[in-house]
This record gives C-alpha cells, structure tokens and sequence, in this order.
C-alpha cells in the first residue's frame, strides 16, 4: 500500500515520469542482488549502476547546459549554426531519487548492506513519498529495517508528525513564501545599480528564504514519516547559529553531505569508508580528520592517509560536484568552489583558532561565519556568473556603501528575520528545552506556539509556490 | 486518559483557539484594504455615464470601459492615467465628483474621456495600461499622464493588471519599443522562459493533477466555509497591523522624507519614455502633468531630488514633438487638501499630501481644460 501511495503521489505531478523513476530503482534492485550473487563481478555490476543513474541525470539535468555551452565554444570559433532546439523536462525529485539508489548500490558494493530480495520493500526505501521529492537523502541501512518491522499505531508518533508538519508550514508559507518577492525583485535589478548594503541584504534574505523553504520540506517529510512510526535522520540544526564554516557543513543539509562525504569525497582522497549513514555532515571532512577510517582499520588506513595537496584537490573537486548537483549553471559550481575555499580558509586558520579561548572563539567565529556563510548565497541565486561576480565585487567597494536601491521595509525584514533566526535557537536552548523538565510549562509553551503557527499556517495557506528544491 | 491529554493536548487546544480567532475575524464586517490605506477620509470615486464606468481601478472592469466607449462612439477618446490622487476625495459629500467626471463632462461634444487609476501606481503600470487600451479602443486621441514623484518609488506590475501583459498586441507593442528593452525584458521574463539565452530547460507550465486538485479543494472550501471565505481578510489585517507597527516603532508619518530608490526611479523614468515614444509613433497627443501637491507644510520629499525629478521629465517631455508638460504642483490650494487617520497604532490624524477634495478636483480638471483650449482640439482630433 505504501509502495502505491508512492508513486500514486509522485504521478500527481506527473504520470509520464513515474516509469523514469521505476526504471532507475528496478535497475539498481536488480545490479544489487547481482552484486551480492556474482562477487567477481561487483565492479562491473557498479558501473551499470552508477552509468544509468548518472545516466539520466545526464539526458534530463544536464544535456541542455552542455549543448548551450558546446555552442557557445563553437560560436566562438567561428561556428554560427543555432543550436538545437532540445525540449526536456527536469522530473520532479530526480537528483534525490538517483542518489538514494547509487547509495544503495555502492552500499551492497561495499558489503555494508544486504540486498533486498523484496521489490516492494526496496521500492518503499526509494520511492517513501514524504522524501521522494526534495529527500532527506536517506539509507537503506536507516529506513529498510524500520520498514521492516512495519511499525505499529503510536499516538506520541502521530502528535510528534502533526507538529513536525505545522512547523514545516509555517516556514514554508508564512515565512519563505512572504519573503521571496523581495528576493525576487532585489536580484532582478540590473546588479550594477546595487549597493553593497543591498547585496548584504540580499545575501542574507535569500539565505532565510532558502533555509526556511528547504527546511520546512525537510520538516514536513520528517513528520509525515513520523505519521507512520518512521523516524528519519534531522537534515538541519540551526545552520545559522553556526560558528565555524565545519560547524555549518554539520547542520546544513546533513543528509546531502554526508552523502558527498561518503561517497565521493573520501573515495576521491581514496580512503575507503568502512560505514555509511547520514549523520556528521561534512564536519570530519572540513576537519581534515575524515581520511581517518573509521572502526577497527585504524590502522591499515592511517597507512593510506593522503597528502594535504591530494585532500585540498578532493575538497575543491567534491564541492564543485556538489554545487553541480544543484543545477546545471556555472552559478552553481561557483557556490561550490566558494564553501570549498572557505573551508581550505579556515583548515588553515585552525591552528591558531584552536589557541583562542572557547567564549571568544564562539562570538567571533558566529560574527565572521554568518556573514561568509551568507554571502555564498549570491552566486546560489544568481542568474548567471556576471552577476554574480558584479554583485559580490559591490562588497570590496567602500563607496558602495553610501546608497540603496531597495524598499526600506527590504532591509527592515532582512533585521527582523536576523533577530528572530538568532533568537529562536536561544530560545530553544534556554526556555524550550529547559521547560520540558516541567511538563505544566511546557503544555503552555507549547500550546501557545502552535497556536499562533496554527493561526497563520491557516491564513497563509495557499498553493502559489512549489518549494526551491523541487528543481533540483 | 493523562497521557493522551499530555500527548495532544497543545495540537487540540492550538487548533480550537485558532477557529476561534478564524470565527472572530469571519464575523468582522468587509474590510475593503484599498480605502484602508487611503484613510476613512478619503472616498473612492469611479464615475458612471451612460450606465458604464468611465473611470476604473480593476481589471475586471476593464471590459465595460472599452464597451462603453465603443457604445458612446465620440470617434475621439482621452485617456487619463492616474494614482488614487484621481480617484479619490477627501472629505466627500454624497454628489462630488473626480476631475475625471468633470473634464469628461466638459469636453463630452468633442472627446471622450476615460480614466484608469491605481493606489501607487507606476509609470512601468501606465505604459502596460497604455499599451493595452490602445489596441482595445484604438481610437484615443489624447493621453494624460500625471507624475507623482512618490511614485517613482515603486515597481513592476501588479498581480491585478498582469495577465494584461499576456494580450499579444501588449507584447508585440512593448517589445518593439526601442527606448526602454531592458525594462520590457525584466516585465515579461517571467512570462516568457525562452526570452533570454540560447538553450533553456522547458519549464513546467502545463497545470498539473496536483494544481488542479488543491485549486478544487480551495474552491469548494472557499464556497462552504466562512472561516476559509475569511483568510484573505485575516492576511489584509494581518499586514496592515505589521505596517501600523512599523510607522508606530519608527515613527513614520506621511511628512517623513522619502529616499529615492535609484533602480525603481530609473524604470520608472524609462517606462515614462516608453509611453512617450508609444504616444509618438501613433500620433497621440500627450498632456503630462506634475501632480498637485500640498506645498503649505514641508513636502515629504528630498527638495533636490523632487526639482532634479522635475527637470529631467520637462526635458525629456520636450523631445518629443507631441508632449505638452504642465506643472500643476501649486494649483490646488492649501484649504482644499486634508487630513486622513493615522497609518500608525494610535489615533491622531496627518497631514494627507496626495488626495484633496472636491474643490481641488475642481481646480485640476479646470487646469486640464485650460490645456486643451490652448492646445486648439481641431488639431488633435
């Protein structure tokens, strides 16, 4: 029943695309149950996988950004044909789907997960609807033997997902949807008119937009999930509270860098990964300490740990890869060279970091985080690499400081939301989570916020904006 | 029992609490957001001839503009563009009328003339407006464009009259103006995914099974719940309470100075050139005007700024053969301008710089008559 809600879910949006998905996941349920029948074959049986998936990943996200740049390399040598006009449809989810299964695949690979002879099981681990669409990228070491166990009628689970989901609402329509017009006019502004306040501002606005949009799906997908006594991994931990750019890689997105992290970074430094999961982000890897394997080859793998020059090489290369995930644009890549830059930044500074007392280095490294952190939102929203450039350029310039080139009330909701992200998680950390040792307080609290979400959720409800990473 | 009542107790009691604000707000009469932000003493007015509105404010009532006109059959049609300065009257009486009413009054043997206006409208809104009514009158004459300087603060186009950009001959006359590309790429961009680039990946467009569904289950909830019915008021409420917040905490009042917003003032100057040119190149005539403004307090504008906005608009005004630029800042009278409630949480009431009464409309539409006299009308028509 689950496996046909799914896809009966996905064909909501469209039916023509239900078989691409089909296709992807049957073939990795067959080349693992290969893998794990024929050993000597894994590495062959792996590359059938990993060459379908990228495969369509390839024809649906990419084809039309490598043709329109093969053109313009050809334009420029004098080639002046059009172009073919291509008409390809991204599906829904596609990225998070092909993903999930090449985590499969390289897990029976690896022998950290037994094939499933069960399609229907294996088809429920792909295609659970709450995720299905913009994940948490998940395991099927995580989600399998909970589906397993076909988990029964919990009345805390089904409060815990009611609640989970009218918090993933509010982000979604209350705050993100109410902030993206602003988004919207700011970056379609001609970036030369642009101030460096507004750029700031900008960085800042479209980085609560996105983290609010992204993390309410992700609270949404959690508490459905939880609706039917599922638990998935958390995907976001305050990513803003962050004080160090290791610090925001380990609340950011977790499930997507752990997944980068086991399956790409570390395989391109060439330590092998002894276990998988989606915890950690990309902390170890911003560390340095992730060539370190993990359990008892200790040792064996200390032997392998690669030089500074072969792990600076990896970081660049994985983060380019994962900001190509996102979408075919240079934009994209430029984002992920910049967090890849900023993490060699502050390998380098660790050092000294490390010398600092704990207070100081928490305040000082939340100011200089923030902002950086933010900043990298520019080239993420940005049309093309022109703009992007124009627009962080505004932000070395001291007299580009001294005008405006937006609404006021533009800088006033970016402050606002500043204060609130900030004081949401001292609030969490100082009266929430305090107030649950007194169950009294924490009915109140509680009833009250989830009235005032309840509230607005009620009023702001309305199908006008799909989430952001529904196009990724 | 405990246990379930500790479990969902905060989802039931948060629930219950919300209905009962929903119920609460459902049950406040009509809120009409438009005549919020123009004070309980200012009064819309669109007037009616013939049975047809001559002057109108939303799309829907475009349709009856166009066949009134086409009823009325003048053979010449003026058309005014305006804000809410054309269509509202501060301390109304049951009879008063807009200058609108009045000058197409006067002229009515020889033009006939209609206006559109919106609250804050932008010249980026004009020339859609323009573009538009041209195509769907094609008879119009004459064109007048008042500019407000507080104007130029705002942009783009506003959900309301954007699907107007949809008709072909909006886009077909907007994209072969020559004077403002830039601008006309921005307003259809998000009309057109191909309009830039070589090769773009095919946006979904096609409405789906999801979209249908939830535009089903909102239509049949909007027809059979009151409390659903009132979530569009409860937003309203909602932003006008933040916006009385912010002017409250910041103490904005209507004599606080308004920064120019450079980008939003350079495209509106450009659309401003784009009516023009649109104007010039099917001969219609255009009356621009400054519009009158309080000028016995302190105007609420950066005076370099607002002389430097005069400026620039008289010379380009002067570059096209078939403008006439009149400044009418100081036609209407100290004691025919108002106040209006306050846009703050308390209850004083402030100075109102954009909208007079109807002694004011008076004076407006007496100075746009003076215009065409001395424009001699056989000429125009």
């Amino acid at each position: 029943m689950l496996f046909m809600a799914s896809v009966t879910f996905y064909g909501f949006w469209r039916w023509d695309f239900v078989p691409v998905m089909l296709f992807s996941a049957m073939v990795d349920y067959f080349v693992s149950l290969a893998m794990q029948k024929k050993q000597e074959h894994r590495k062959i049986l792996l590359s059938i996988s990993l060459l379908t998936n990228l495969g369509l990943l390839f024809y649906f996200k990419y084809l039309l950004f490598f043709v329109e740049n093969s053109w313009s390399v050809l334009n420029y040598f004098g080639f002046s044909q059009s172009p073919p006009v291509l008409n390809i449809i991204l599906p829904l989810g596609i990225s998070f789907y092909t993903f999930q299964t090449i985590s499969y695949s390289i897990d029976v690979y690896r022998r950290q997960t037994q094939a499933i002879s069960d399609f229907v099981l294996y088809g429920c681990y792909v295609m659970f609807f709450p995720q299905l669409v913009a994940g948490p990228i998940l395991r099927a070491g995580e989600v399998i033997p909970q589906l397993q166990e076909r988990p029964q009628f919990c009345s805390e689970n089904i409060a815990v997902g009611m609640k989970r989901i009218l918090v993933g609402l509010f982000l979604k329509v209350v705050l993100a949807d109410n902030i993206a017009p602003l988004v919207d006019e700011g970056f379609s502004i001609e970036a030369t008119q642009l101030s460096a306040i507004d750029v700031w501002t900008l960085a800042f606005l479209f980085g609560f937009q996105i983290y609010f949009d992204f993390s309410a799906y992700s609270h949404i997908a959690l508490g459905s999930a939880r609706l039917m006594g599922i638990v998935f991994p958390e995907n976001f931990r305050f990513p803003y509270s962050a004080t160090s750019p290791k610090d925001f890689w380990s609340r950011w997105h977790i499930s997507l860098s752990s997944w980068i992290r086991d399956y790409l970074y570390l395989p391109l430094m060439g330590a092998r990964v002894a276990s998988s999961g989606t915890q950690g982000g990309l902390e170890k890897v911003v560390d340095g300490t992730a060539s370190l394997p993990l359990g008892k080859q200790t040792k064996k793998m200390n032997q392998l740990s690669p030089s500074n020059a072969q792990r600076t090489k990896a970081l660049f290369l994985t983060w380019a890869i994962m900001g190509f995930w996102h979408g075919a644009n240079w934009t994209f890549v430029l984002w992920g060279v910049y967090h890849a830059a900023c993490i060699f930044g502050y390998r380098c500074l660790r050092p000294f970091v490390k010398e600092m007392p704990s207070t100081w280095r928490q305040v000082l490294g939340w100011f200089i985080t923030l902002p950086v952190m933010m900043l990298g939102w520019i080239p993420f929203r940005a049309i093309d690499l022109q703009q992007a450039f124009i627009m962080l350029r505004k932000i070395f310039y001291p007299q580009a400081y001294f005008s405006l080139g937006m609404r006021e009330n533009t800088y006033l909701v970016a402050l606002v939301l500043l204060a609130a992200v900030v004081g949401t998680e001292c609030i969490d950390r100082q009266i929430y989570q305090p107030s649950k040792k007194i169950p009294s307080l924490c009915f109140i609290l509680e009833t009250a916020l989830l009235t005032v979400v309840t509230v607005l959720v009620f009023v702001f409800l309305r199908p006008i904006t799909q989430f952001i990473y529904f196009q990724f | 029992m405990n246990k379930i009542l500790n479990i969902f107790g905060p989802l039931f009691f948060s629930v219950t609490f919300s209905l009962l604000v929903m119920a609460g707000i459902a049950r406040q009469p009509k809120i009409k957001f438009s005549e919020v932000a123009l004070g309980a003493q200012n009064t819309s007015r669109f007037a009616v001839r013939d049975g047809t509105l001559i002057h109108i404010q939303k799309r829907k009532d475009f349709p009856e503009l166009i066949s009134g006109v086409k009823s009325r059959n003048l053979g010449n049609t003026i058309l005014w563009l305006g804000n809410s300065q054309l269509h509202a009257i501060n301390n109304a009486h049951v009879n008063d009328e807009t200058a609108v009413a009045k000058v197409h009054d006067f002229l009515l043997g020889e033009f006939d003339t209609v206006a559109t206006s919106y609250p804050n409208a932008n010249l980026q809104e004009h020339l859609v407006t323009l573009a538009y009514l041209h195509n769907k009158l094609n008879n119009i004459k004459v064109l007048i464009v008042p500019l407000v300087f507080d104007d130029l603060r705002e942009t783009g186009i506003r959900d309301d009259i954007q699907p107007l950009l949809e008709n072909p001959s909006v886009a077909e006359q907007l994209k072969t103006l020559q004077c403002c590309e830039n601008l006309v790429r921005g307003v259809f961009s998000d009309l057109d995914p191909h309009s830039s680039g070589v090769v773009k990946q095919e946006i979904e467009t096609r409405e789906t099974l999801q979209d249908k569904t939830e535009k089903f289950l909102d239509q049949i909830l909007e027809r059979n719940s009151i409390i659903w019915a009132s979530r569009e008021k409860a937003r309203g409420l909602f932003f006008l309470q933040l916006y009385r917040l912010r002017n409250t905490v910041f103490a904005i009042t209507p004599q606080t100075k308004r920064a120019v917003i450079k980008p939003r003032y350079k495209a509106n100057i450009e659309a401003f050139k784009g009516i023009l040119e649109l104007a010039n190149r099917d001969a219609i005539q255009v009356v621009s005007y400054i519009a009158p403004l309080r000028t016995d307090v302190k105007p609420p504008y950066d005076l370099a700024a607002y002389t430097s906005f005069k400026n620039e608009v008289r010379i380009l005004c002067s570059q096209f053969p078939n403008v006439s630029f009149f400044d009418f800042e100081r036609i209407v009278p100290a004691e025919y301008w108002g106040l209006k409630n306050t846009t703050s949480l308390n209850t004083a009431q402030e100075i109102d710089f954009m909208h007079f009464m109807e002694p004011g409309h008076q004076k407006l539409a007496n100075a746009i008559v003076e215009v065409f006299r001395s424009m001699n009308l056989e000429n125009v028509r």
